[in-house]
């Protein structure tokens, strides 16, 4: 998917929604954030209990929506 | 008498706990009842762990002679007539040892108990590299089972001495109490849920459940939860092939409504 020409010439920040699986990713995530650990507000996290129940329309749907990309974490 | 015999080798790689302590302390009682007695142990490691060293120290005292054998370089026994001769070689002599034995002892390792496979897949509970049943998190629910109300102690779950076996079990009776003691069960929120229109009854959510929350309804063909066993880990949402399956607070609308909210 190619980035808009005025994305790239302002300072650029994507917006990356990831969708983390609960008792993996998600607490790693978390764990970061115990161990004080900073990390760019440009991913925004969505908990799933398993990201085998994550329907591709997820990943589809914030791109679609102008998001820059979708993580998966599980 | 021979430690280690067949085990904390590939095939079994724990310790069993008890047969240093039991060595020494059989040691002890043939030093007791007859002082002249040769007692030879030949041992790869001893592991007469907590207060029990003291014991390994009074053998020591007392004449039972340990010789270190390495897991290359294993003691070998033979017949010699009606007796048993046992050929080691000594590390710190560099010598081969020749003992003729009246009584040979193997110190054999402790295995799970048979049947332990077939009843860990009756409860759903999971069981360690060793074959013993596994604890749902060492340090934190030492006693209990991933599954609510199932518990282990002894040596179900590991080999030990008897008195870690009976803290472990006091603390598996207490831990059943804290439920017992309640008139209510609180069970989780986000439980999975089936829409019946949807479901095939094809059963693989059934076999997903780690937890026997899920059973098939023969009559309707539909899947069902049962919600006091569900611990919400979500593993039939993410098994059912028709999306028939969904978890509270984690469904397909709420997912997109947030979906939405990141996106903003």
């Amino acid at each position: 998917m190619s980035v808009p020409e005025q994305k790239i010439q302002s300072e650029f920040e994507p917006k990356i929604i990831a969708i983390l699986c609960n008792w993996c990713s998600y607490t790693g995530a978390d764990l970061a954030g115990t161990a004080r650990i900073q990390y760019p507000p440009n991913v925004r996290i969505i908990r799933v209990m398993c990201s085998g129940s994550v329907d591709p329309l997820y990943m589809i749907k914030p791109i679609l929506d102008g998001g820059d990309a979708v993580l998966v974490g599980g | 008498m021979i430690q280690c015999a067949g085990s904390r080798n590939s095939e079994r790689p724990y310790c069993s706990r008890i047969c240093c302590y039991s060595a020494v302390k059989n040691a002890l009682k043939i030093k007791e009842q007859n002082p002249g007695a040769n007692v030879f142990i030949l041992y790869r490691d001893v592991r007469t762990y907590g207060f029990y060293e003291t014991y390994y120290a009074e053998a020591r005292k007392k004449g039972v002679v340990f010789v270190r054998y390495t897991l290359e370089e294993q003691p070998k026994v033979e017949a010699n007539g009606e007796k048993l001769k046992v050929t080691i070689t000594d590390p710190i002599l560099k010598r081969e040892l020749q003992l003729d034995t009246d009584l040979l002892a193997l110190s054999t390792g402790i295995i799970p108990a048979a049947g332990t496979d077939a009843l860990s897949q009756t409860f759903k509970v999971s069981l360690n590299a060793d074959g013993y049943f596994l604890e749902a998190h060492m340090k934190l629910r030492p006693v209990d089972f991933a599954a609510d109300g199932l518990y282990l102690c002894g040596l179900a779950h590991s080999p030990k001495l008897i008195e870690e076996s009976i803290a472990q079990a006091n603390a598996a009776a207490v831990r059943a109490v804290t439920l017992l003691s309640k008139d209510k069960l609180e069970s989780l929120g986000n439980v999975a849920m089936v829409n019946p229109k949807w479901c095939k009854g094809c059963g693989l959510c059934v076999e997903a459940c780690a937890y026997g929350a899920r059973v098939l309804n023969e009559q309707t063909r539909v899947a069902e939860v049962l919600d006091v066993l569900c611990q919400g880990c979500g593993a039939c949402v993410a098994s059912c092939p028709s999306g028939a399956c969904q978890q509270k607070g984690f469904e397909k609308e709420q997912i997109l409504a947030m979906l939405d909210a990141s996106n903003s």
